[in-house]
């Protein structure tokens, strides 16, 4: 009895104890949900309760997207600028739209329908002046009866013949600009039909399970963060939830009829007579007919998922004066290939992180031109701009599908060879006793920064490389397509900035150096990295100032040196004898910025942009 | 007799509507294409624009348009390759009727007119259902010429409801014509002409401002023709910041509404005979809620248009038959919780009457003047409230949402026409002092031995400054905030190290908007042993923003003006700063400006060394937000003198 009692004391307070940690656990858990609720809304100005994003194959090769939320609105900026309405493209041949539930759960709790004037249909913007995309339409799903705390319902599906796109595919973002309690992201095949899937940069688990004769692979993903673009950051692709899938059995089911098309978009019965006069190299042809395509056809920026992977011939394009990236692509590469001059389009991939077993045409969104010029290594070139330099430098690394004459490849785009990029300038300069300056100077130019391109083509000159100064006599040393050496001379005055008997002038700076870097104005913190055009990049100066008696630099000499995980900046202005030397130099060895390694960019970035080691300030003496 | 007399000016209209081809035809046309002349600056020139307008007793109006178009550029002929008109079904009807190519090799193209596509336009904020035509005109080359005829029938906005034929197309006004016909261009025109045939019995005001034209009035039978040509029309030369070009450029302005009280009273019937601003239940008693303890009319007036203007988002959603002029009823725009700006004006005069006020819509013109002739020259609606010693209180709930004032100082020097019972004629809008739109950032800092300079400011901000500041928080995401005004000091100040940066909630507006910043910056002065050089740091335009500082981007290269100018709004700025320095021996050169007072702009200020500190004084005070070219100089002398000091560097001897 004892022990009996023993034991059901035992028992008892075993009881006790587990009640006791059930309700810490609890307690704690609660708190832990309450917590991690509040940190991620805390800086939200809306929070989605709930979304499903579900894609259905049906037997017959048919797809439904199914898409279903629950918003609640948090701030004014929210209701007034951001999430008032839902906008939803599609094709008016290929695809239909079926909304069954658009309503508004106001802060009282009372439920608003919207009214059927609420759901307009107009051309999405991209598909203006086109008769070719004017099929297209932009469904505007506009929420009523908005205010803080007011929760949006939206429960739509878009329903796509089997012959919209070559397969059921997409690679989407999961993360949105609110914060996401529960995303439910949900594939459904025919049991037995092929699906290739891959959730990247998340941990989330497929629940892959055979459910009234098919296959639904399910994926859970909770309290996803709020995602906000920032500069120059990589694209979200590369570190946010992201889901690619296909239901194509291989690459060469997509590829195949991709390829059958373009070759015969590329037929063009009647190839427009281009005038080669003044075109001496196939390089100058190659540029005149980038000319014609750039200005000649209008862009129609229609992305290419959105016109169901499917594209014009270039006879029609050219016909019509414009096309999209893709199809002023062919017609380019059409005329140079007619031409007898090898060029081919290429659909790059902005994200270098790609699910290689799915096969999804998706990822890869710019088409540009691969064109091979005799006496010129393989260039890429925009249809939308003319360029500078060979964009190769640019996209080096990238995955691309390269419309080949008897395939399409999966490549990765080169750039030429392994080279630095930057600018180097050395000046010499004299100063004369009435601030006139004289002198010379001698710079190089290479890779990404320097505009071969448009130097080739005298769409620049060289006096608009070195701008504050006036440039005369210029000699080219050097000019190859990879690099350039120019010297030339220099006048102009120190007085830049009179201010009584002193002045102040600020130290040249090349046009082609960082400035055209494109490193945008830095925040002290940073959630995303920060992705440059290139790595291996440098812009130095080297200036000597020979100045008279009468004038005197007033600065306090001098070196600043950082050096850092992103790269190094050294300034250096010391007097030396009646000269003035100045040296700057700015290097970044890599253009991939991580968030641990952004500080150190940033402390590059302020020595450099510092005005006080930018401004050289001068005293006039009476002698 | 009559049947056959409007035969006969129906007959003419076509009959001059096709001249200009017939005598092409005659003259060639070829010869007219090749003769057009050079223009090297120009992508295209029309060789001739010809519109012809037959008015319906109804004011109903028959619009045929003729254009022959010579491509000049590459640039004009992918400008040109289509071809498109909008239109508002429920109010106008359009129609492509012809378009021919005339190659630069002789040959001739009609474009088929099948593939005219009708689709609805591309649109944001505002879904009432506009549409376009479009005809795909294909490649074009420099040397080629368009011929091209349209056609439209209605009017601009649609009021009216849906009935069978051409009942539909009826201006709002009944009977009553008008139309805005700009004789500027941006490329060149040869001839210009427009013809309108008008009833006998409709009397027809215009007035042909800033230029000339060659105008006759023929009487035909019971229609009246006027004809107004202009010859060789060069594209309109523009100055940076100058008033919209419609305030000077040359236009025609034709009405036959007889005075502004007739048009007031027209858009004070219009919607109460709709019952725009009927109160229902629900409104009355979301006003007994807003209103709960408001003891003043004042605040009354407060509550309530700021209600109207956070509350009622901007979204036009369509009313259907009746939209255009006609304002939404409060009940569509309560339930709804969204209107464009009339509907947001109506829901703001139904939420007054249901507090008992007498209150009433208006029409205003924002970003540019309204011309004395009672045209349509409006695209904007507002609210009135007659206040007790019987004025009326002009309230924008549209322009204030989360602005410290109820009726927008961005609209001042503004033209508007209020809707009452009884009429009103047009008036302006007074100027705002800028007094009531400060901006003032009072600092202190001190310059360290090894030239850092430690310090804070603070920056407070009223009015329209308030207001500039403020939607750089409420249009943007909250995770972007302090971002967005790191970017701004950062770009100024490189080095800065914030070691705060604080301000009050932006969605609470009872308060002046006010943001410190506390700062340590390495390197900011240059100190050696014979000299510290320096600029103060609020001198040195802190927030160098376009939408911040407007001013500071207004270009002052110009000497003078031909035009009149704007800015934002009228501003004072005052910028103070105290710094503390190390030692020194005497000034080297301390920036010394002269004031500045004209009937632009006003500046005075600068330096004061003060022992072991030095204080920086500025008050530059912007006086209007319409300036004519006699403001320029002053209002050039004041800013120019900011920026001078911004640049400029303290300079002292140690």
């Amino acid at each position: 009895m004892i022990y009996k009692n023993t034991r059901l004391f035992k028992e008892n307070m075993t009881m006790k104890w587990f009640y006791c940690l059930m309700i810490l656990v609890g307690t704690f858990a609660s708190n832990y949900a309450t917590t991690t609720e509040k940190k991620m809304t805390e800086n939200a100005d809306a929070v989605y309760l709930n979304i499903l994003k579900e894609y259905r194959l049906n037997e017959d090769g048919s797809w439904t997207y199914h898409q279903k939320h629950q918003l609640k609105i948090l701030t004014y900026y929210a209701f007034q600028r951001r999430y008032g309405e839902t906008f939803v493209i599609f094709d008016t041949l290929k695809q239909a739209l079926k909304i069954n539930k658009n309503m508004t759960t106001m802060a009282d709790g009372k439920k608003v329908k919207s009214p059927d004037n609420a759901f307009n249909k107009v051309l999405p913007r991209f598909a203006q002046r086109s008769p070719a995309y004017n099929h297209l339409r932009e469904m505007v799903i506009t929420h009523t009866a908005l205010e803080q705390q007011a929760v949006i319902n939206l429960d739509y599906e878009l329903l796509n013949s089997a012959d919209f796109l070559p397969a059921m595919m997409d690679d989407i973002v999961l993360t949105e600009d609110a914060p996401i309690r529960q995303l439910t992201v949900r594939l459904i095949v025919p049991d037995g039909h092929t699906l290739n899937y891959q959730l990247l940069n998340s941990n989330a688990q497929a629940k892959d399970t055979i459910v009234d004769g098919n296959r639904v692979v399910e994926w859970q993903l909770s309290n996803l963060s709020a995602h906000h673009q920032e500069s120059a950051q990589p694209p979200a692709k590369d570190f946010q939830p992201r889901m690619i899938f296909s239901t194509a059995a291989h690459w060469n089911a997509l590829l195949k009829p991709f390829h059958e098309q373009w070759v015969q978009a590329m037929h063009f019965e009647q190839p427009p007579q281009m005038d080669w006069n003044g075109s001496q190299t196939e390089l100058d042809s190659i540029l005149a007919v980038q000319k014609v395509v750039v200005q000649q056809l209008e862009d129609i920026n229609v992305p290419l998922a959105k016109a169901g992977f499917s594209f014009r011939s270039a006879a029609n394009v050219w016909k019509s004066a414009a096309g999209t990236p893709l199809e002023k692509a062919i017609v380019m590469s059409a005329i140079l290939h007619n031409a007898g001059i090898k060029a081919h389009p290429v659909l790059v991939s902005s994200t270098k992180m790609l699910a290689a077993e799915v096969p999804d045409l998706s990822t890869y969104e710019s088409a540009q031109v691969q064109v091979k010029p005799r006496s010129h290594q393989t260039i890429l070139l925009s249809v939308n701009a003319l360029n500078n330099q060979t964009m190769a430098y640019r996209w080096a690394g990238y995955p691309a599908l390269h419309l080949g004459n008897d395939q399409i490849e999966r490549i990765q785009i080169e750039a030429n060879g392994n080279i630095d990029h930057g600018s180097e300038m050395n000046i010499h300069l004299m100063v004369d006793k009435n601030w006139d300056i004289t002198g010379h100077f001698l710079l190089h130019l290479q890779g990404l920064s320097y505009p071969y391109l448009a130097l080739y083509t005298d769409r620049i000159s060289p006096n608009q490389i070195l701008k504050d100064f006036n440039i005369e006599n210029v000699d080219i040393d050097h000019f190859s397509e990879e690099k350039m050496v120019m010297k030339g001379t220099i006048s102009g005055t120190l007085m830049h900035e009179p201010m009584g008997k002193y002045t102040q002038s600020f130290i040249p700076e090349s046009e082609y150096g960082l400035k055209k870097l494109g490193i945008p104005t830095l925040t002290v913190n940073r959630n995303n990295a920060l992705k440059l055009p290139v790595s291996n990049f440098a812009d130095r100066l080297s200036m000597k100032m020979e100045l008279p008696q009468s004038v005197k630099a007033i600065m306090k000499p001098v070196h600043k040196r950082t050096k850092n995980a992103v790269g190094s900046v050294e300034i250096e202005i010391r007097p030396r004898g009646k000269s003035l030397i100045v040296n700057r130099s700015f290097s970044l060895q890599n253009n991939d910025v991580s968030v641990k390694d952004y500080p150190s960019l940033l402390e590059l970035w302020r020595l450099w942009h510092s005005e006080t080691f930018k401004t050289l300030l001068f005293e006039k003496r009476d002698r | 007799m009559r049947q056959f007399t409007k035969f006969s000016v129906l007959f003419g209209i076509c009959l001059i509507s096709t001249l200009p081809l017939r005598i092409f035809a005659q003259n060639g046309i070829w010869q007219k294409i090749e003769n057009a002349g050079d223009y090297p600056d120009a992508h295209i020139v029309t060789i001739f624009d010809s519109t012809n307008v037959d008015v319906r007793d109804s004011g109903l109006s028959y619009v045929h348009f003729h254009r022959l178009i010579k491509i000049l550029s590459e640039q004009g002929a992918v400008d040109k390759r289509v071809l498109t008109m909008n239109y508002d079904p429920l109010s106008a009807y359009v129609e492509i009727q012809k378009a021919t190519i005339y190659r630069k090799d002789g040959s001739i193209e009609e474009v088929d007119l099948g593939a005219v596509r009708d689709y609805p336009a591309p649109a944001r904020a505002i879904y009432w259902g506009a549409r376009q035509k479009m005809l795909e005109l294909g490649r074009l080359q420099p040397g080629d010429a368009i011929e091209v005829r349209l056609f439209r029938k209605g009017f601009t906005y649609a009021l009216l409801q849906q009935q069978a034929d051409d009942e539909r197309y009826v201006p709002p006004m009944r009977g009553h014509f008008y139309d805005i016909v700009p004789f500027w261009t941006d490329q060149p025109i040869k001839e210009k002409v427009y013809r309108v045939w008008l009833p006998e019995d409709k009397e027809l005001q215009y007035q042909f401002q800033n230029g000339e034209v060659m105008s006759s009035i023929e009487f035909m039978g019971d229609k009246t023709l006027y004809t107004f040509t202009k010859k060789d029309l060069r594209p309109f030369t523009k100055e940076p910041n100058m008033v919209a070009a419609t305030d000077v450029a040359p236009e025609l302005l034709l009405s036959t509404s007889p005075d502004w009280f007739a048009k007031s009273r027209w858009f004070y019937g219009v919607n109460e005979d709709y019952g725009s601003f009927e109160v229902t239940e629900p409104i009355r008693r979301k006003v007994e809620e807003i209103l709960q303890g408001a003891d003043s009319d004042d605040e009354k007036i407060y509550r309530l248009t700021h209600w109207v203007a956070d509350e009622i988002r901007y979204s036009g959603l369509s009313m259907g038959e009746g939209e255009g002029y006609t304002l939404h009823k409060g009940s569509m725009t309560f339930r709804d919780r969204c209107g464009v700006c009339k509907d947001k004006a109506g829901m703001l005069v139904t939420m007054l009457r249901a507090a008992g006020f007498e209150s009433y819509a208006a029409m205003t013109m924002a970003g540019s003047k309204i011309n004395d002739i009672p045209a349509d020259q409006f695209n904007h609606s507002v609210t009135v409230v007659k206040r007790d010693d019987g004025t009326y209180q002009l309230l924008d709930p549209t322009w204030v949402p989360f602005v410290r004032e109820l009726w927008s100082s961005a609209e001042q020097q503004q033209q508007y026409l209020m809707g009452l019972p009884e009429g009103a004629d047009l008036k302006t809008t007074p100027i705002s002092p800028p007094e009531k739109h400060y901006y003032r950032i009072n600092g202190t800092s001190k310059i360290h031995e090894n030239g850092t300079l430690t310090g804070q400011f603070e920056l407070e901000v009223e009015g329209q400054s308030d207001a500039r500041f403020r939607r750089m928080f409420v249009r943007q995401f909250k995770a972007n905030w302090d971002a967005f005004f790191q970017k701004q000091l950062l770009s100024q100040f490189p080095q800065m190290q914030i070691n705060a940066l604080q301000y009050d909630d932006p969605y609470d507006y009872s308060e002046p908007l006010k943001i410190t910043v506390k700062y340590r910056i390495p390197d900011y002065a240059v100190i050696t042993d014979s000299h510290i050089i320096f600029t103060p740091l609020v001198a040195s335009n802190v927030f160098y923003h376009r939408y911040l500082n407007d001013h500071l981007f207004i270009n002052t290269d110009l000497k003078e003006r031909e035009y009149n100018f704007r800015t934002r709004c009228s501003k004072l700025i005052e910028l103070n700063e105290t710094i503390e320095l190390p030692d020194y021996e005497e000034a080297g050169y301390i920036p010394q400006l002269s004031s500045v007072s004209g009937s632009g702009a006003a500046f005075e200020g600068g330096y004061q060394l003060d022992g072991q500190k030095i204080k920086l004084n500025q008050r530059i005070t912007l006086k209007k937000r319409i300036y004519e070219p006699n403001d320029w100089p002053s209002f050039r002398k004041a800013v120019v003198s900011q920026k001078q000091l911004a640049k400029e560097k303290v300079v002292l001897k140690r």
